[in-house]
């Protein structure tokens, strides 16, 4: 491996989501870290300087997960602020909550509305999910 | 009454339109009978008689026009008063116009028919008769005037020139009268009834408006209870999925082939993880089965005679593996003398289990839970006390809404449904019952049941029962 390994972090509170995600990444030689609360995960964010960010909303227990993705992009340091971030959820399938504009509306354009690379469905389909993360890797190289 | 006064308005209003007509004919008719058909009537006092039906109908008119300017409405009181008016100049009119085209000769006599009808729609039944009087009285007074020779006959030669002198004439009197008091009597009663089918079904439209408003209300208490049941399936199936896709995760991982790539996870380990989250899935079903037993059961009635003693040693028995495994000790604590009370036998087994189960969990190894019940005369009291973490005071107003979890209680126990106390809950309101806690953090926690006996027993009077329900029922 001449390429240096790609850290991942990623913050869910079910701690079974977590492990079967940490299984996939390590499987695919990625260095993960793991977080369970918003302030646990951005601490971690400063510590451990990740290449990417696996986001849960974390319904019902409230915000969280969009509070995160605010609180990184406003209020941290330009070297990290701008971590790509792939959110995890199983909201807008299940929920009238949006959090990004309407796709169908022709000005879309994905993750105007919050500032995140993107979307995955859970549960996470594992290739799916690793096609989505070298994705988004590729294009910050 | 306020479509009374409109009605009769709009009839005074009808009526002034209809006299524009009758103005006109006159002075037309009168010129074409002397002019073309070369009867001898008196061209100018019939000229008269039209210009001045036109004169006072302007005036009536008018003061119609003004007064719904002025006030918006003619009053009712107002309103009678025109329409007398105009019944008695039309009267005096028309029995001018009759003498003045040969008294018991002229064809207009039949006119006055058409007036009592007028006078029917427009004036009490009284006053209609008091017309038909009055017109009678006036053309008998015409005929033996004519008949006298105290006022001048105007001849159309229709009849004998003898005959508007001699008895026989009030023959003709005698039959217009009675045609006039058929008429008010005819045209009234039409008239009444009419009247009466109006009132009727203005009373209908008001009943059909308050019906419709409470069909309206209904129908908006059944949109919020509904909104409410999506609001809750939704959330059901939120906290169904979660344990599902954790699940599905897991297995994913296994299927795949990933765990083998990861020597330390082993895939027994993940699969036993996936089989605790569907187990999850599963009580939580099974509790959202339990609870709408319970929310059912005030419908139900489902009750029957059940040994409280019994019931709560099964209970505990079913328990009992749970404590020892635990370290906890679970003992009972019953009054010798407990009468068996009239209840939903399974739903107080769930509520007992629930809380002996919670007490259990959340009480550390050495620690103690104790149940215990008692009797008097006005109700049963079971209580479950522990001495494990308690509920802080923060958690403790939640503790029974649905899928409430304390932070704590999370920390401890994964798998718990946050259903438990619901159950219990539900349970309870169902007997018209409640369910006190006391608790104190890292001291323990005191769940006390009060049923009513007046509710639980077949024995206790309904009246008891109305008046001293669920005081604490939230």
């Amino acid at each position: 491996m001449a390429t240096e390994r790609k850290r991942i972090l990623v913050v869910d509170d079910d701690p079974d989501i977590v492990e079967s995600l940490n299984i996939v990444l390590e499987s695919a030689d990625f260095d993960v870290d793991t977080a369970a609360t918003m302030s646990d995960g951005l601490a971690q964010v400063e510590s451990k300087r990740p290449d990417l960010i696996l986001l849960d909303i974390m319904m019902p227990r409230g915000t969280e997960g969009f509070h995160f993705v605010w609180k990184l992009r406003s209020q941290y340091p330009d070297s990290i602020k701008d971590t790509p971030i792939l959110v995890l959820t199983a909201i807008h399938s299940t929920t009238e909550l949006r959090f990004y504009p309407d796709q169908s509306d022709g000005t879309y354009e994905p993750g105007e509305f919050l500032p995140v690379q993107g979307f995955i469905d859970k549960p996470v389909e594992p290739a799916s999910l690793l096609k989505r993360i070298s994705s988004v890797l590729g294009e910050g190289d | 009454m306020s479509t009374t006064e409109v009605d009769l308005t709009s009839r005074l209003l009808w009526l002034c339109r209809l006299r524009w007509l009758a103005a006109m004919s006159i002075i037309v008719l009168t010129l074409a009978a002397v002019y073309v058909l070369g009867f001898p009537l008196p061209v100018f006092h019939l000229t008269i008689v039209g210009a001045g039906v036109a004169v006072y109908n302007i005036v009536l008119y008018a003061w119609i026009r003004a007064e719904i300017r002025r006030s918006g409405v003619v009053s009712l009181r107002l309103a009678t008063r025109l329409a007398h008016l105009h019944i008695d100049l039309d009267l005096g009119a028309l029995i001018l116009m009759i003498h003045f085209t040969g008294g018991v000769e002229s064809p207009l006599g039949v006119y006055l028919v058409f007036h009592m009808i007028v006078a029917s729609t427009l004036l009490s039944p009284r006053a209609a008769l008091a017309q038909a009087t009055v017109a009678s009285v006036l053309y008998a007074a015409i005929v033996t005037l004519e008949a006298m020779g105290l006022i001048s006959h105007y001849a159309l030669g229709f009849m004998r020139p003898d005959f508007y002198t001699s008895a026989q004439v009030y023959v003709l009197v005698v039959v217009l009268m009675s045609v006039l008091y058929g008429c008010i009597y005819t045209a009234g009663s039409i008239v009444r009834r009419l009247h009466e089918r109006e009132r009727e079904l203005s009373d209908f439209a008001v009943r059909l408006e308050q019906e419709m408003h409470r069909t309206q209300q209904a129908y908006e208490q059944i949109q919020a209870v509904q909104k409410m049941q999506v609001r809750y399936m939704r959330r059901v199936s939120h906290e169904l999925r979660r344990p599902l896709a954790a699940a599905v995760s897991l297995a994913t991982v296994v299927l795949e082939g990933f765990s083998d790539a990861k020597p330390e996870a082993k895939t027994t380990q993940l699969l036993r993880r996936v089989v605790a989250r569907l187990q999850h899935g599963l009580d939580l079903v099974a509790d959202l089965l339990q609870l709408s037993l319970a929310r059912e059961a005030p419908l139900k009635e489902e009750r029957s005679w059940v040994d409280l003693t019994q019931l709560i040693k099964q209970a505990s028995d079913e328990l009992t593996d749970h404590a020892q495994q635990a370290g906890v000790t679970l003992s009972l604590d019953l009054d010798r003398s407990l009468e068996p009370i009239f209840a939903q036998r399974q739903g107080l087994g769930a509520a007992m289990s629930n809380l002996i189960g919670n007490a259990l969990k959340y009480t550390d190894s050495g620690g103690q839970v104790t149940v215990s019940a008692r009797q008097d005369r006005q109700a049963t009291y079971i209580t479950v006390a522990d001495t494990g973490m308690g509920i802080s005071t923060a958690d403790l107003p939640h503790i029974f809404e649905e899928f409430y979890r304390a932070e704590e209680a999370g920390n401890r126990d994964s798998e718990g449904t946050g259903l438990g106390l619901s159950i219990v809950q539900s349970v309870l309101e169902a007997h018209e019952g409640r369910c006190e806690v006391e608790s104190e953090p890292d001291k323990g926690t005191t769940f006390r049941i009060v049923l009513p006996r007046g509710n639980t027993e077949v024995g206790g009077s309904q009246q008891e029962h109305e008046e001293a329900p669920c005081e604490g029922k939230k």
